[in-house]
């Protein structure tokens, strides 16, 4: 990295506690840089969202330090932090309409009447929501009450915009649509936001950095790339997308290239971030897609014979379980061809994955 | 695309419609019969026991039969009689016969008492002059009459059997509010020792006033307390306020008697504590109605207020906050609109209330601090006069009615505009 980029927000050992024995927020240290996108994700109850809070300003920092711009805020209260919040539930004001809703930052910051007009019907049309001003909120679908909410926030211009499971209520379709929607408002406006989310798609797609939250410690920071393909543990690697998980001893080393001996006797070829030592315990991560049934080509070094035991169909792909390796729990996403498709339980079948998409892990 | 042409194709009215419409009607009927037979009882049991009693009080308000059922053919000539000056031999020779004959059956007692109302004295009066009835016997009746008591000889008294003559008055509801109907017709005001009702309604109101005023201040933090703390705290607090509802309204007054008076628990302490020197006068005066109805009317305050907040999230004040509202600010322009609606609905709960309270200044509160239920029970019990007891409760019941609108404005208020 040539540039090394500024830092919004920076989190110094935090702690947060409720009870006063368990930390739902354990030694954080996090970057947020400046105009970046960058997604807390984690299953409920991970901590994810008390730091949003903490950053908002709505729950005390137990220990440790959060600065903005390297100022800290320990004594700046919520209302001077000068942050947009999109809250999971919109929190939109039900007894204003919407343009009041969008104008009421505006409003707070004494800003004269021609101009707060102004800028509200500008936010609105950043939102698609031209004409509907005099609307109530109850009057909005869920996807329109996103929208109001999401003008709100970006309407006074905040430093950081903080967003809290913000499309958890909205159907499918209209999620996707939004979140595509977020992403080019974020493009086009070079905001920073912290988005908030369980749902590993939308982290996936939307965000510039994934920071994975596990019983309120960050599992791993990276690219949604990153995050992906190079999980970190096994906790990432499970929760995000599918993964098969063969446990095993290091039989070889070279480099960070293992070869790695299943229970079953089996050995598979796969790579490790860090240099590891002959007999430790392995957990392998290899995703489905990268099992490839009736591998062709070089570089495939590892190749097993397996039974299908169960096909579903999904219109682009077919999901089969395979019988391999002594286990029978083994997926592979097969995409829709005539081959796939032909397969049936029982049939016997040759896999394979080269050892460059198959992790080396720590055994949890 | 083409499927859902077809349908509305299908849809198109046509002849055999109308049988459709037919059917709609004939099973709308069917179900308002069915809602009708399922509220019947109620409504008949609302009828029975609510718009029964207030008609008869209605009724009561108005009816005045008492003079026309002891001396109905007096009451005859005096209706027709103008009241310009003494009636003539005809008159009098019949009251004389009719007093004679009620006083045998010992019914004059009634019309006496009715004809009080309009001189006092006049009870007195009809009685002397039944006792003495013996003495006349034979005409001229007017002179003997006079001869009697030469009051029989003033104008006003015949005009006051002219006022009593039935079958219906407006004197009653007249008086309520301080007027009266002279003898020629006209509605001026009541004389100056009869005037006390217009003021019992200005302390009525004044009272309700301030028990509404404080039951805010102490009820509105209280809701937000109970609504915004946690489960189990929020759920002790309620029990507080609930349970003296659970208490009857007899034994909290009479509770707060047992507190309030000189050598009372909370003189004692006071005393004990050296806050003050002598004792403080809470009770037979205007604090101790305050104090009493205060407490027996929060409930009623905190409760709809509760309902209410207890739906407003949290992040409703953290999206203010966040937005760049101070507290106060957030206060005033996002969560107390919001309330609106529980509150007015409190506000016209304790007022209501309050305005009927009778029990609790009739045993805390002295003579300057009774209500105008107090004089509703002094007619109705004391004094059986059944008309001022109902006029005052009709006077007591629109005051009711006239806050019913306010009342609508302030719960439809909460989807109103605010700014």
């Amino acid at each position: 990295m040539a540039v090394e980029p500024e830092v919004l927000v920076r989190f110094r050992d935090v702690e947060k506690t409720y009870d006063g024995r368990v930390n739902v927020v354990d030694r954080l240290n996090l970057e947020i840089r400046k105009g970046e996108f960058l997604t807390l994700l984690g299953p409920s109850g991970s901590g994810k969202t008390t730091i949003l809070l903490m950053l908002a300003g709505f729950e005390a920092v137990t220990a440790g330090d959060i600065a903005l711009n390297d100022r800290s805020l320990r004594n700046v209260p919520p209302f001077r932090r000068n942050m947009g919040i999109v809250f999971q539930n919109y929190a939109l004001f039900p007894h204003k309409s919407v343009f009041q809703n969008v104008a009421f930052p505006l409003v707070q910051r004494r800003m004269s009447k021609p101009a707060v007009r102004e800028k509200v019907e500008a936010a609105l049309r950043m939102v698609d929501l031209t004409g509907l001003g005099d609307r109530r909120p109850n009057q909005l679908s869920g996807g329109q009450q996103q929208r109001v909410a999401l003008a709100r926030a970006l309407v006074f211009q905040p430093e950081i915009v903080l967003m809290d499971e913000p499309l958890g209520a909205l159907d499918k379709k209209l999620r996707e649509q939004m979140q595509i929607e977020i992403k080019h408002l974020h493009e086009d406006l070079g905001m920073t936001v912290a988005y908030v989310t369980h749902d590993q798609g939308e982290a996936l797609t939307m965000s510039d950095r994934v920071a994975i939250m596990n019983d309120g410690l960050i599992q791993q920071v990276g690219s949604p790339h990153q995050v992906y393909e190079e999980p970190a543990n096994g906790f990432v690697a499970n929760f995000i997308g599918e993964n098969n998980s063969f446990e095993g001893r290091i039989e070889s080393t070279s480099g960070n290239d293992c070869a790695v001996r299943l229970a079953s006797g089996d050995i598979v070829r796969a790579r490790s971030a860090s240099p590891r030592g002959n007999g430790e315990a392995a957990a392998l991560s290899l995703r489905p897609e990268r099992l490839t049934i009736d591998p062709e080509g070089e570089g495939i070094a590892n190749r097993f014979g397996a039974t299908v035991v169960e096909v579903i169909y999904f219109g682009a792909h077919n999901r089969v379980r395979l019988a391999m390796a002594g286990r029978d729990d083994i997926i592979a996403l097969a995409p829709a061809g005539p081959r796939s498709d032909a397969l049936a339980p029982g049939d016997t079948v040759e896999v394979g994955w080269s050892p460059e998409h198959c992790r080396v892990l720590a055994p949890e | 695309m083409n499927a859902p042409a077809g349908i509305a194709d299908g849809r198109k009215a046509g002849p055999a419609d109308r049988s459709l419409e037919a059917k709609l009607r004939r099973a709308e009927r069917r179900r308002s019969l069915n809602a009708f037979l399922l509220v019947a009882p109620l409504l008949a049991f609302i009828v029975v026991v609510f718009a029964g009693p207030i008609l008869s009080l209605l009724y009561f308000s108005v009816d005045d039969p008492k003079l026309a059922e002891v001396m109905p053919r007096t009451a005859q000539i005096v209706d027709a009689w103008d009241g310009a000056e003494l009636p003539g031999e005809e008159a009098y020779a019949t009251l004389v016969e009719e007093i004679r004959t009620a006083y045998k059956a010992r019914t004059v007692a009634a019309a006496a008492m009715r004809l009080n109302y309009e001189i006092s004295g006049f009870r007195s009066m009809v009685m002397r002059t039944g006792r003495k009835i013996r003495r006349i016997t034979g005409p001229p009746y007017k002179e003997a009459l006079i001869g009697l008591d030469e009051r029989w000889g003033d104008l006003a008294y015949w005009r006051a059997i002219k006022a009593s003559a039935g079958p219906y008055t407006t004197r009653y509801l007249l008086a309520a509010v301080d007027l009266q109907r002279k003898w020629d017709g006209s509605i001026g005001a009541a004389p100056p020792e009869r005037t006390i009702y217009i003021d019992y309604l200005k302390r009525t109101f004044w009272i309700s006033f301030w028990v509404l005023a404080c039951c805010i201040a102490i009820g509105y933090p209280m809701a937000f307390l109970i609504a915004t703390s946690g489960k189990r705290w929020s759920r002790f607090l309620l029990v507080l306020v609930l349970l003296p509802f659970w208490t009857s309204l007899l034994v909290r007054t009479a509770a707060w008697v047992v507190l309030l008076q000189n050598e009372g628990i909370i003189n004692d302490f006071l005393l004990y504590g050296g806050i003050v020197d002598e004792p403080l006068t809470l009770i037979f005066n205007r604090t101790g109605v305050y104090i009493a109805m205060v407490h027996i009317l929060l409930p009623f305050l905190v409760l709809p207020l509760y309902a209410v907040m207890r739906n407003i999230p949290a992040s409703q004040m953290r999206a203010a906050a966040s937005l760049g509202a101070r507290p106060v600010a957030a206060f005033l322009s996002v969560y107390l609109p919001q309330t609106l609606p529980g509150l007015g609905a409190g506000c016209i709960l304790v007022f209501i209330l309050a305005l009927g309270f009778y029990i609790t200044p009739a045993l805390i509160g002295g003579a300057a601090d009774q209500m105008l239920s107090y004089l509703i029970a002094e007619f109705a019990t004391r004094t059986g006069n059944w008309g001022m007891a109902s006029a005052i409760a009709i006077l007591l019941l629109l005051s009711v009615a006239a806050l019913y609108p306010v009342y609508r404005g302030l719960v439809r208020g909460g989807t109103f505009r605010f700014g």
